[in-house]
């Protein structure tokens, strides 16, 4: 277990990559006490339209999900539920149950599973505390914080006089993957077989360009269609039109993200995942690079 | 300290390496060598306009091209300043939001994130210090202007033995080009910047925008203002261009100007002679 403390939320993140710079972290605790305008420094707003997304209730087409569609309103229950009795014990959201995780393998779920909240008008303090079950300190931890910045400003919008926040984040497994993707589909999957086939037809090799580095994330949910729906079209080309190498780097590609695919049913993290991971990215930058 | 001054990469979502970057790099590192830098003793300064026109998907690009970057002079440890610019802006309501994220995932300093709340900063390496004016913070990608007050409260405080104001927009008006706005989108209060600055000891201005390479000194206490020619990552923009200066006791000691066409056919990083 690892306490760590920070007087702003950029100053937490930071704490958090380098405590992982040697491999993951069980139970590591983020805490920081702020002012209230701490939820607005320019840190968090790089973050903020990510956050949104995320506290969407409604999942946007680009996330693979999201955790607006989970907490269900739950922040204007928690509002409600602190005006009723101030001192409550059950102004939280709880995203997942259980039955949520038996049978479903690999599938995505969210690792933010509770957030709880309490306000002490008399000392103008409020608190908030969220829980992880795997937490990714590169690339989500900061959209993490901005998320658990809207939420505490939702509630503090009742409560003008209260000046300070008590953020506590548990992650009962951190860990530090950077170009980890945060769910996000890449622009190759979201693009149609026929605009794809469209570009390799035409040439237009700064698009293709633009989709094949849409997928140099490291992808939690690994999709290969897109990949394969470009491949196709590229060997269907007069000889010559497509370099060789664009060809084997593409299929080299997809062969490395399909085994990574695999592997991931039984291993998340190790040293296995980090070199087929690097598989992908050497093969993906090649065939990309190798688009004239 | 030793500056390498880079600006305007205006790297596009396409952007790939076409293998001219690794010799680009070589020759980089051979060139500061020569120059006779220390290690710990380098700072790379981008002086703005990351991605091109705007485009969120330039971003992963351009980190791209400063990783690569900053691993060649890995030997040197260098430190690394960023300053946004206007094609920074890319969308009207949260105009550097991108450019923050991208900002924080390469240097993890508060000291390089802008918004409405910080539109001037500083960052402290050593014997320098780095003030950096946004002066794109206004949104409006037409033209440039800094936030006078919160520079005046920087330049208020002790100066470290260097200080050196980064931002984007050139200070002085300039026509070479009659068929674009350039000479309309100089820094609007350039005039009150360079007076702030030259009484409050800052001994040089590093900026971009125009795309050119220029040196000029400015008061009585001969303050540098020195442009860097572009990145050179966009296709309409292939002339990669670059600075090498030597700031020492308060002032310019030396500027090294170098310049490489980008062509497929292979290319040579050239000094030019100031």
């Amino acid at each position: 277990m690892l306490t760590l403390e920070g007087a702003s939320f950029s100053e937490l993140a930071r704490k958090a990559v380098e405590a992982c710079n040697h491999g993951p972290v069980l139970n590591l605790v983020l805490h920081a006490s702020v002012s209230r305008d701490e939820l607005d420094s320019p840190f968090l707003d790089g973050f903020k339209s990510k956050a949104l997304k995320w506290q969407d209730p409604v999942r946007p087409t680009d996330l693979v999900f999201n955790h607006g569609e989970y907490m269900m309103g739950a922040l204007d229950y928690v509002v409600d539920e602190l005006r009723r009795k101030p001192d409550s014990n059950r102004a939280c959201a709880v995203l997942l149950r259980t039955s949520d995780l038996i049978g479903r393998g690999d599938e995505p779920v969210p690792s933010f599973l509770v957030v709880q909240f309490a306000v002490d008008q008399a000392a103008g303090l409020l608190s908030t505390t969220c829980y992880y079950r795997a937490l990714e300190v590169v690339e989500f931890l900061p959209v993490n914080l901005a998320e658990a910045a809207l939420m505490s400003k939702s509630v503090l919008s009742g409560y003008p006089g209260v000046a300070d926040v008590d953020l506590t984040l548990f992650a009962f497994r951190a860990h530090r993957t950077p170009g980890f993707n945060l769910f996000e589909r890449a622009s190759l999957d979201l693009a149609a077989h026929y605009d794809v086939y469209s570009a390799v037809v035409s040439g237009n090799t700064d698009q293709l360009a633009t989709w094949i580095s849409s997928k140099l994330v490291v992808e939690s949910q690994i999709e290969t269609e897109g990949l394969q729906q470009l491949l196709v079209a590229v060997e269907r080309q007069p000889a010559g039109v497509y370099s060789a190498e664009v060809v084997e780097n593409l299929a080299e590609a997809i062969d490395a993200m399909e085994q990574l695919r695999e592997f991931r049913c039984t291993k998340s993290t190790g040293a296995e995942v980090a070199l087929l991971t690097e598989r992908v990215q050497t093969s993906l930058k090649a065939a990309r690079d190798g688009l004239v | 300290m030793w500056i390498l001054q880079l600006s305007d990469l205006h790297v596009p979502s396409s952007w790939r390496d076409v293998g001219q970057r690794e010799l680009l790099m070589g020759q980089l590192v051979e060139r500061t060598l020569d120059a006779g830098v220390a290690r710990h003793d380098l700072a790379v300064v981008v002086c703005g306009d990351m991605t091109h026109r705007g485009d969120p998907d330039g971003y992963p690009r351009a980190a791209e091209f400063l990783t690569g970057l900053m691993s060649i002079l890995i030997d040197f440890a260098p430190v690394l300043v960023l300053c946004p610019g206007n094609h920074d802006i890319v969308a009207s309501d949260r105009p550097f939001e991108d450019y923050n994220r991208f900002a924080w995932k390469l240097t993890e300093a508060d000291q390089f994130l802008f918004s409405g709340r910080q539109t001037c900063s500083k960052f402290v390496c050593r014997d320098s210090e780095f003030v950096i004016a946004n002066s794109a913070y206004h949104g409006d990608t037409g033209f440039g202007r800094i936030d006078l007050r919160p520079l005046r409260k920087l330049l208020a405080e002790p100066p470290a033995v260097n200080r050196i104001l980064v931002t984007h927009h050139h200070l002085i008006p300039c026509s070479y080009d009659s068929s674009n706005a350039h000479n309309c989108s100089v820094l609007r209060n350039s005039y009150e910047v360079m007076d702030l600055a030259a009484g409050k000891e800052v001994g040089v201005v590093l900026h971009g925008h125009l795309h050119l390479r220029s040196t000029m000194t400015v008061g009585t206490s001969a303050m540098a203002i020195v442009g860097a020619g572009s990145g050179g990552n966009s296709p309409d923009l292939p002339t990669f261009q670059c600075n090498l200066l030597h700031v020492e006791l308060g002032r310019v000691q030396v500027i090294r100007s170098f310049y490489f066409l980008l062509d497929p056919a292979g290319g040579r990083l050239q000094e030019i002679s100031n």
